[in-house]
């Protein structure tokens, strides 16, 4: 079982997007980017009713954005789009795969980009075509179907039935008569494919062509033939468009052709958009005036992510057991690590890390997915990560744990002040500070003095007030005690002005230290080590590590 | 040799002990012997001075080293002396100190003179250098934002894409990086060299 109940890990496993993955579509930005797509087709769709397919039916659609931010996922997730399967035929390639990327390949790749689904029903809707010409070719339709005597006797009544037996290869069709039936309607490129098609050597004739020309005219014609023979429109997908020399080519001539009835999406990533600039001016000023340009501006926001994150989970949730509660709990995991890991602030790197999150959880029996889950998570796929900024090396569950109450000053001025007579005590035991003072003799708001490694004696000052008044005036307090110190370091949590102070020696040597929230997690986790004495090896240098970054040592 | 340089030499290899006066005289006869040693004390090379009942010449360093040992009233004016010196020494160390933090604290002052930069008023001229571009996907080089804008900052590369880094962290929701580009921020690894705002 896995969390909230669910049969299977709903989140994909690999790097790259599975086409049944693709299926799910989560995120407001790329519902709108889904929705502009689809009313793209759409709109070319209504204007080729009931008309004859001109070279204004072509359009142009540029998808820009970087890597693993989920273009190719979309790409996908059109091609298999129920509400399109009516409207149109989608052949996706991926030009990082066409290598070396010459016509042929190109052109196979394109056929191979087709779904297999898709061929078959242009294969069935050929032979339906067929079938209905036998009341004005009716021999020659017989013929092509390679009736015999005993066949023809039962005139056209069974040619549907022969129809299925050629799909199922029980029989074969005489191409003789195939060409002479659709002669007149069809052009000699289009009955060359419908033969090919109907031969299943579809692919296998790509030799034949021998120019980007004939590759361009094929192309035509096969986008004709499905708005002919299946009423749709057809979509070249193209991935990792790139500036290539021959990617440039190919699809500056498949966009001068303006193809019938066909629409071309080019999918690439803006450092590829910018070397096509430099690259090829030409190709570029085309890409700037395409029909639409797909944005996915934001893909990666906190909002996005969390959106996707949930459209997977609620996709499997048959039983609605991811309820709001739950939903607003994992929300809060979400926003944790995308502020505490920069690094993973992308849908892909994201997903992994729920992917195998959730794979950890299944195997712990645990019903939701926790902090320490993520915790553990991240260490084993990325072992390297740790939170943004912490010295201490705190781990995700007790970053959470202490994270929540770091809000509150009066709640956790007291800890920090146990934590700097703690962490000052190692400094003194380690010998880079001596002569500490915790009763306070040299004036009011000052928590501890010391003498530095210099001899210079030091007084510190936890001031972590919300209110900036109150906070300017207790740091006001602790410089007077510059009249008898040599320095005053100034530990806050809010970015402040800088107060001065005139020392015994007459030098301006008061210290604020701003500490942000992770420097605070740092010093309570530190202090809670520190008590259960489990400061060890590493650990200590990190701690002597955290008193030098807030000016201690 | 001159007559000086002979009876210098002599006195110098005599030491700390000195020579007496009466024996040098018994060795040089070929030249009036009082009238160089008058020229070499004229000269602050040479020390004439009693010792018991005979006077005795030594090189003037040697001679305060003999004084040093013998006179207990020049020692301490000399061991006060050597005091003075020391505590000359620490004052000089205090104002090359204060010299050299002066130094430093102009430096610092010229480095805060560039970088009244702040995250604030980078911020500013990042976005607006963002909104004057032209391209029409709205992403734009990194290098292109750094070269404009260290028209208006003194910022090195590392300062620069320091800020950029701490920009696109406090306004995670307001920018997006993507890769590629000749310079960036590096993030899971990779260059990421273009910018954009959401």
């Amino acid at each position: 079982m896995y969390p909230y109940g669910l049969g299977l890990n709903p989140y994909p496993s690999s790097p790259t997007p599975s086409y049944i993955d693709s299926q799910i579509l989560g995120g407001k930005t790329h519902k709108d980017a889904k929705q502009a797509i689809v009313t793209c087709i759409s709109d070319l769709f209504s204007k080729l009713e009931g008309a004859n397919p001109t070279d204004r039916d072509f359009r142009l659609i540029t998808m820009i954005q970087d890597v693993g931010s989920g273009k190719t996922h979309l790409a996908f997730h059109i091609k298999g789009l129920s509400d399109l399967f009516e409207k149109a035929v989608t052949s996706y390639v991926d030009l990082s795969q066409v290598s070396p990327r010459d016509i042929h390949n190109i052109y196979d790749s394109i056929l191979g980009g087709f779904s297999p689904d898709d061929i078959e029903s242009l294969r069935r809707n050929i032979l339906y075509f067929l079938c209905k010409k036998a009341d004005s070719h009716g021999s020659s339709v017989r013929k092509a179907f390679n009736y015999g005597f005993l066949d023809s006797l039962s005139g056209n009544k069974h040619l549907k039935q022969r129809a299925e037996e050629i799909l199922k290869g029980k029989h074969k069709l005489n191409f003789q008569y195939v060409s002479e039936v659709l002669a007149t309607e069809f052009s000699e490129i289009q009955i060359e494919i419908i033969n090919s098609l109907l031969e299943d050597r579809l692919r296998s004739d790509v030799e034949k062509i021998r120019s980007l020309e004939g590759v361009i005219n094929s192309l035509s014609a096969i986008a004709n033939l499905n708005l002919k023979l299946l009423n749709k429109i057809t979509i070249f997908q193209f991935d990792e468009f790139d500036s290539k020399k021959e990617s440039l080519e190919f699809i500056k001539a498949i966009i001068n052709a303006h193809i019938p009835s066909s629409i071309l999406m080019l999918i690439l990533t803006p450092s590829s958009y910018d070397e096509i600039k430099k690259e090829n001016s030409s190709v570029f000023d085309r890409l700037e005036k395409a029909n639409y340009k797909i944005d996915l501006a934001g893909s990666n926001t906190l909002g996005e992510l969390k959106d996707i994150i949930f459209e997977y989970i609620k996709h499997y949730d048959e039983k609605g057991n991811f309820d709001s509660l739950q939903e607003s709990d994992l929300e809060s995991k979400i926003k944790l690590v995308y502020d505490e890991f920069p690094d993973f602030r992308n849908v892909r790197s994201m997903l992994n890390i729920f992917y195998h999150a959730t794979e950890q959880a299944s195997k712990k029996g645990s019903y939701f997915l926790d902090e320490s889950i993520i915790d553990e998570t991240i260490k084993s796929i990325y072992p390297g990560s740790k939170i943004r900024g912490s010295l201490m090396n705190v781990p995700l569950s007790d970053f959470i744990h202490i994270k929540r109450g770091v809000d509150n000053t009066e709640m956790i001025e007291s800890d920090i002040r146990e934590a700097i007579h703690n962490l000052l005590t190692l400094t003194n035991y380690e010998g880079y500070v001596n002569e500490l003072d915790f009763d306070n003799h040299v004036g009011e708001g000052i928590d501890v003095t010391y003498n530095d490694s210099y001899g210079s004696k030091i007084a510190v000052s936890v001031v972590l007030n919300d209110e900036p008044i109150k906070m300017k005036a207790q740091i006001s307090n602790a410089s007077k005690s510059l009249s008898i110190v040599d320095k005053l370091v100034v530990l806050t949590g809010k970015a402040s002005r800088v107060l001065g102070g005139t020392s015994r020696n007459g030098n301006d040597v008061t210290t604020i230290v701003n500490m942000d929230n992770t420097k605070i997690v740092d010093l309570i986790y530190f202090n809670k080590k520190y008590k259960k004495q489990e400061i060890l090896n590493d650990d200590l240098e990190r701690a002597i590590t955290l008193a030098r970054s807030i000016k201690l040592c | 040799m001159s007559s000086e340089e002979l009876v210098l030499e002599k006195i110098l290899s005599t030491g700390t002990t000195g020579i007496k006066k009466s024996d040098l005289k018994k060795e040089f006869t070929a030249f009036d012997l009082d009238k160089t040693l008058e020229n070499l004390v004229n000269d602050g090379k040479v020390c004439i001075d009693k010792k018991g009942a005979a006077y005795y010449c030594w090189t003037a360093e040697v001679y305060l080293k003999h004084l040093y040992s013998v006179d207990p009233k020049f020692r301490i004016l000399i061991e006060r002396m050597k005091h003075i010196e020391r505590k000359l020494d620490i004052h000089s160390n205090s104002v090359k100190d204060a010299l050299n933090g002066l130094i430093e604290l102009l430096k610092t002052e010229g480095a805060d003179h560039n970088a009244l930069v702040n995250l604030d008023n980078f911020k500013i001229e990042f976005d607006t250098i963002l909104s004057k571009s032209n391209s029409s996907i709205g992403w734009i080089e990194l290098g292109q934002v750094r070269n404009e804008l260290t028209q208006k900052f003194e910022l090195s590369k590392n300062e620069f894409y320091e800020l950029v880094e701490q920009l696109v962290n406090a306004y995670h929701n307001e920018y997006e990086l993507s890769t590629g580009g000749n310079e960036g921020v590096i993030l899971r690894g990779l260059l990421h060299g273009y910018v954009r705002g959401i």
